[in-house]
């Protein structure tokens, strides 16, 4: 497969992830590096939680 | 019909199934070409194997509920033999050799596929309106969207062409449609029904799901399809519950969590009133509402962001023809280009984060109740939506209560609750805990009793 260069990005397409940077960017002080690795997301842990309403 | 009664005059010998197969490809080939519902229609596939199902049941094999149910797959699920478009041009010849894994499920489970239903281009996008197979018409009102990406589903379910069909959701692409076309539809948690076979869009986010005409339907096709395949390396192993739902008289102890803050702001008034009643209902019949503040919804809807964009940039990351994409789906190409490694990596570090606070959340309510969409569907011709003097793109205001499920892989459903004053149906979204389903499709079958 050739791997041509797609055509330049459009300004607009900037603008829009710059729009995006500001609101994500500010998040990024809630990271510290001793936790949350990428690799720790699982949907599945959960802590104990309480039960459910059974159905009666 | 639904699934029950569709099978009811099945087994009483009132119908068969390639009765119920003509009619439903019938529909499809009129309505349903009116509405641009359908990319293909199988009609010798489908017909061949009604009388395999015709000939199984006299012979007194039956395979279940959906013995000799018609369908119809979004055409974004693997089909062998049968062309698979992703309704894109990149797809457009890409005939698969294997079924899906839940196109395979729900084979072997009886049901009947009339063919591929149309949906937004790439499923990356919420208004089916696709530039190369035509745009999609919402059978409540031809002149709106049906919502996406699975538009093609929601609109052929409305319509009474069909009583189920597959979807997915990355972002809202089950809800949406459901929510704007008066059906139901339920995401379910991640990892839950297999993604093998499906062209994927973002792998972070990605789910596998029914649309139904009713509660019943959906849950008698997750019923099919849930569980574990070790083709799909996200498949979980938690085991897999019976979803068929018996409503309940009571609701004593149900805590119902109503959201302080996101999900009742910049909503339109007859929304967020359908929704707030729908929880008095839950109220009158013995639950307890709890206000809470949800974590981080704003945080949560960059934070998909960041990551889907990048996740679907890199699947197409050699093509370079923007001829070969409809405007919309070629500018997020660009833009998930743009995300930096470490943007993208501290998306997913924050993902993880914010899954305990809604461990958190799960300690204090059993069900959120929000609206799906803060709009009933928007005109065809508006790219924007209005709500209270304020304007919003009509991509942002559908998603805008969606990405939390798909962030943190919780199961979410919707539901109609109402209609409007402009007669569009209204969605209520139910969000619970990871593999909760049993419980949500339950709930729900008791809300559409009550109701």
């Amino acid at each position: 497969m050739t791997h041509a260069e797609p055509p330049p990005l459009s300004k607009q397409n900037e603008a829009v992830i710059e729009q995006l940077r500001q609101k994500f960017n500010p998040l990024l002080v809630r990271l510290r590096p001793e936790i949350e690795s990428a690799a720790t997301f699982d949907v599945a842990a959960q802590a104990s939680l309480p039960p459910l309403p059974k159905p009666r | 019909m639904t699934i029950r009664d569709m099978g009811r005059l099945l087994r009483a010998g009132k119908t068969s199934s390639v009765e119920l197969a003509e009619t439903a490809l019938h529909e499809a080939e009129t309505t349903g070409k009116e509405l641009n519902a359908f990319i293909t229609i199988d009609r010798d596939g489908a017909l061949r194997l009604a009388g395999e199902r015709d000939r199984e049941l006299a012979a007194g094999m039956d395979r279940g509920p959906l013995h000799g149910i018609p369908t119809a797959h979004k055409d974004l699920f693997y089909t062998r033999g049968l062309r698979t478009t992703g309704g894109s041009l990149v797809f457009r010849d890409f005939v698969p050799e294997y079924d899906g894994a839940a196109v395979h499920k729900l084979l072997m489970a009886g049901a009947v596929s009339i063919g591929k239903t149309n949906l937004h281009e790439l499923a990356y996008g919420v208004t089916s309106k696709n530039q190369h197979y035509g745009f999609v018409h919402n059978a409540r009102q031809r002149d709106r969207i049906p919502g996406g990406s699975s538009g093609g589903s929601a609109t052929a379910i409305a319509a009474g062409i069909l009583a189920f069909s597959l979807g997915t959701d990355t972002g809202g692409s089950i809800r949406i449609p459901s929510s704007y076309c008066g059906v139901t539809g339920i995401k379910p948690t991640y990892g839950r029904v297999s993604r093998y076979g499906v062209l994927p869009l973002s792998a972070s986010f990605d789910h596998v799901g029914p649309l139904g005409s009713r509660v019943e339907d959906c849950a008698l096709v997750l019923n099919a399809i849930a569980g574990h395949d070790p083709n799909d390396p996200s498949s979980s192993r938690e085991p897999v519950s019976d979803y068929t739902p018996r409503p309940e008289k009571r609701l004593d102890g149900l805590k119902i969590g109503v959201a302080k803050n996101f999900f009742f702001e910049n909503v339109e008034s007859d929304v967020g009133k359908a929704v707030r009643s729908a929880i008095q209902t839950m109220e009158r019949l013995g639950g307890q509402a709890i206000e809470v503040d949800v974590p981080d919804p704003g945080a949560i809807n960059a934070i998909h962001r960041v990551i889907q964009m990048a996740d679907v940039s890199a699947l197409y990351v050699n093509e370079t023809d923007p001829a070969r994409f409809g405007a919309n789906a070629w500018n997020l190409l660009e833009q998930g280009r743009l995300i930096l490694g470490t943007e993208y990596v501290n998306a997913q570090r924050l993902r993880s984060l914010i899954r305990r606070d809604f461990n958190a959340l799960w300690q204090q309510i059993h069900v959120l109740a929000v609206p799906t969409t803060p709009v009933t569907a928007p005109l065809i011709t508006e790219e924007t939506v209005r709500i209270g003097g304020v304007e919003e793109d009509t991509r942002m205001a559908s998603t805008r209560f969606m990405r939390m499920a798909n962030t943190m892989g919780d199961p979410a459903l919707s539901m109609p609750c109402g209609k409007a004053a402009n007669g569009m149906p209204i969605g209520l979204q139910l969000i619970s805990r990871p593999f909760s389903e049993a419980f949500l499709l339950n709930l729900a079958r008791t809300m559409e009793e009550n109701l």
